[in-house]
C-alpha cells in the first residue's frame, strides 16, 4: 500500500496524479454575473488618483468573498472600477457545495488582485488551499490564478520551472 | 371715636363702585397671565419693536477659496438671523471647477450662514453633484468655504461611474479631492459598463 507520505512524495515530484476531487481541477464556485459588493470600515476616494483606498474591506461576489486588511481599488479614465488589489491576511473563500467540482475552499495568501475587466483573481505569497470535501486536501503554493469564468485554478509554484521534490512546486497533502 | 355718618357714607358708595371694578381688572389680570399666548404675543411685540429683522430677496453671495476656485452661494430668499447669519431658502451653492478638480453643485431646502459668510449648513433634501458624474445625497451638510471642507453627519447616499455607495458619515476635501466615508458598502459597477440596478 502507497503509504501517505510516500504520496506525498511522488506527487510532489510530478509523477503521480492527485486523485479524487483534486484529479478533476482544482475549482473555485463563482459566479461573474453576481454584484461585486465592496463592504469597508473606512473608504477613501483620492478623485484626482482615481483610487479608493480601504481599511478592513471584504469583497462578495456570488459564492465568493475576498478579505484582507487592506484593498485598493484603481478606477479607470472613466471612473469605473479596474483592478483590486489586497494586502495583508488575505482569505478567499468560496461556499460552494460540499463534494462538488467547486465545493467549499479556503485559501490565504499574502497578497492577491483581481482583474475586474480581465476576470481573472490572482493570489500570490504562500498560498495555502483547502479543498473542504468528505476527504479534505491541503494545497500550498507560490501562485494560485482564479479563472472568474468558470472558477477553474491553478496552483503553481513558484518560477513555474521544474525543480526537484520538494523545491518550487504545488505541495498536496490528502488528509485522513 | 366713631366716624361721621356722612363720611361713613360716601366712603361706603365709593368702595361700592370702585371694588367691583377691581374684581374685574384682577380676574381679566389672572386669564392674561396664564394664557401662554398672550404672554408670547406681549413679549414678541416687544421685541419686534427693538429688533429689526432683514429680508432679502434673491440673496446672492460670492467668495474665493483659499486654492484660488471662486464659489457662488444663491437662494430664493433669505433673512438675517439674531447671531449676525442669514437663512436661505432653497439655497444652490457653486465651486468653480479647476484644472483637476471638478466643479460642484449642492442644493437643499433650507441653509444658514454665520456671521462670517465662512460656513454654511444646508439641511433638506441636500443633493451635492459634481461634473465628474457623482451624486450625493443626505439630510444635512456643513461648507466651510476657508478650506473647501464638506461634511456629512448622517447618511449618505452617492452614485457615480464607480458604483453606488452607502455609508454612515462622510467628509471631504474638495481642494485635494479626498472624499472619506465610514461604515461605507459600495456595489461596483462591471467593467464592462453594466450598471447594478438597486
Amino acid at each position: 500500500m502507497i503509504t501517505r507520505g510516500v504520496m506525498t512524495v511522488l506527487l510532489a515530484a510530478g509523477l503521480l496524479l492527485p486523485t479524487g476531487t483534486a484529479a478533476q481541477g482544482l475549482r473555485f464556485a463563482t459566479d461573474r454575473n453576481a454584484p461585486l459588493d465592496l463592504e469597508a470600515g473606512r473608504l477613501v476616494w483620492q478623485q484626482t488618483a482615481g483610487r479608493v483606498d480601504i481599511s478592513g474591506g471584504v469583497l462578495v461576489q456570488g459564492p465568493l468573498s475576498l478579505s484582507a486588511r487592506t484593498m485598493q481599488l484603481t478606477l479607470g479614465a472613466d471612473g469605473t472600477p479596474d483592478r483590486l488589489t489586497a494586502a495583508g491576511d488575505v482569505v478567499l473563500v468560496s461556499t460552494g457545495a460540499p463534494n462538488s467540482p467547486a465545493g467549499g475552499r479556503r485559501a490565504e495568501a499574502a497578497t492577491a488582485v483581481y482583474d475586474l475587466a480581465g476576470q481573472t483573481l490572482v493570489l500570490d505569497g504562500g498560498v495555502k488551499v483547502n479543498v473542504q470535501d468528505t476527504r479534505p486536501v491541503n494545497l500550498s503554493g507560490e501562485s494560485l490564478m482564479l479563472d472568474m469564468r468558470d472558477g477553474r485554478a491553478k496552483l503553481s509554484g513558484g518560477g513555474g520551472t521544474a525543480k526537484p521534490a520538494g523545491k518550487g512546486r504545488a505541495r498536496i497533502e490528502l488528509g485522513r | 371715636m366713631q366716624e361721621n355718618p356722612e363720611t361713613h357714607t360716601r366712603h361706603v358708595v365709593v368702595l361700592r363702585r370702585v371694588l367691583p371694578l377691581l374684581a374685574v381688572v384682577g380676574v381679566v389680570a389672572l386669564i392674561v397671565g396664564a394664557n401662554d399666548d398672550w404672554r408670547t404675543a406681549l413679549q414678541r411685540s416687544a421685541e419686534t419693536a427693538f429688533t429689526a429683522e432683514l429680508a432679502i430677496e434673491a440673496p446672492e453671495f460670492a467668495g474665493q477659496m483659499s486654492d484660488g476656485r471662486r464659489y457662488r452661494l444663491i437662494a430664493a430668499r433669505g433673512a438675517s438671523t439674531q447671531n449676525g447669519g442669514v437663512s436661505l431658502e432653497a439655497p444652490q451653492l457653486d465651486i468653480a471647477s479647476a484644472a483637476d478638480k471638478p466643479g460642484v453643485r449642492v442644493t437643499a431646502a433650507n441653509g444658514t450662514t454665520d456671521a462670517a459668510r465662512s460656513r454654511l449648513s444646508l439641511t433638506g433634501a441636500v443633493a451635492l453633484q459634481d461634473d465628474s458624474g457623482n451624486r450625493l445625497t443626505t439630510e444635512q451638510l456643513f461648507f466651510s468655504s476657508d478650506d473647501g471642507r464638506l461634511q456629512a453627519p448622517q447618511r449618505i447616499r452617492m452614485q457615480g461611474p464607480a458604483g453606488l455607495l452607502d455609508a454612515a458619515a462622510f467628509e471631504a476635501d474638495t481642494q485635494t479631492g479626498i472624499y472619506a466615508f465610514d461604515k461605507a458598502k459600495l456595489r461596483l459597477n462591471r467593467a464592462d459598463g453594466a450598471r447594478e440596478r438597486q
